[in-house]
């Protein structure tokens, strides 16, 4: 009698177990497996895609130009100046006068060998009036001699 | 013996005050190399002697007098009296995020190139600063 229930469970086990396998719609659905299948549709896509005519070479050199204008404006952590003046408005003959002044007054400031609060102060003023090349110019002028001492420094606090 | 309260009360605050700033604090100071600088905003601030200071500014101008455009500047000076100084004009926005991200406890480390452009600025906000 046990032998008769052990047969049966067993064959009840394999009926299973085969009527399983048998019937899924996947007889393996791992992740693995499904894989491919949701993959199939994206190989399709790039089939069809590369189809379509695109002149590599045009591509290539389009990448290029964005590639070298990106490095240029990312050299030494720098916008491009030139970008920045492209937007400024255009220099009316009164605000010309105002940056031949602006730059005497700086350059006076720098020779004048001392650079206190005044001078921080007119600086920074004096510099929104200026063109972008301009002001690059005179700011890399007065940090470069704040470092090598040829300007003493008497604000209270940083010169800049 | 309301004076012995009042004198009672002052001893035990002082003692008490190392134990209201507990935790770990920074106790470097400023230091400046020739084309760095490095150190905590607050330590500076309280050091001791009255020379050191570190720290960045950001400028930026409007179209109406100039054009679209901004500066970085940081300063630093060390104990001794030694000064760096770096700008750069027309900053990449990631300089200007930094330089903007400094505070009472902060931790900068500030590098230049050779013109004192500065290329580099690394900003830590940590309560060991404060």
């Amino acid at each position: 009698m046990i032998k008769v229930t052990c047969a049966a469970v067993v064959a009840l086990a394999i009926g299973g177990g085969l009527g399983w396998t048998l019937h899924s719609p996947d007889p393996i659905a791992t992740p693995l497996a499904a894989a491919p299948r949701s993959a199939a549709p994206l190989v399709a896509a790039t089939s069809v895609a590369s189809g379509t005519a695109i002149d590599a070479g045009l591509l290539r050199s389009v990448v290029r130009e964005e590639l070298a204008a990106a490095l240029a404006n990312q050299h030494d952590g720098r916008t491009s100046v030139d970008s920045a003046a492209k937007i400024a408005p255009a220099a009316s003959p009164e605000l010309v006068a105002q940056r031949q002044e602006a730059m005497r007054d700086i350059e006076s400031m720098v020779n004048g060998a001392e650079w206190g609060n005044e001078q921080r102060l007119g600086f920074q003023q004096r510099l929104a009036l200026l063109a972008p090349d301009e002001a690059q110019r005179m700011l890399q002028q007065v940090v470069t001699e704040l470092n090598q001492g040829a300007i003493r420094v008497t604000t209270d606090g940083p010169p800049l | 013996m309301k004076k012995l309260a009042i004198a009672m009360s002052l001893a035990a605050g002082l003692v008490l005050q190392p134990i209201a700033f507990a935790g770990t604090a920074s106790v470097y100071g400023v230091t400046v190399s020739q084309y760095g600088a490095n150190g905590p905003v607050k330590a500076a601030r309280n050091s001791a002697n009255n020379q050191e200071f570190i720290g960045c500014a950001v400028y930026g101008t409007i179209p109406a007098q100039s054009s679209y455009t901004t500066y970085v500047a940081c300063s630093a000076r060390d104990a001794s009296g030694k000064s760096f100084y770096c700008a750069t004009y027309g900053a990449a926005y990631q300089l200007v995020q930094a330089a903007l991200a400094v505070s009472e406890s902060s931790s900068i480390i500030i590098n230049a190139d050779s013109s004192y452009h500065c290329t580099y600025i690394y900003v830590a906000n940590y309560s060991m600063n404060l």
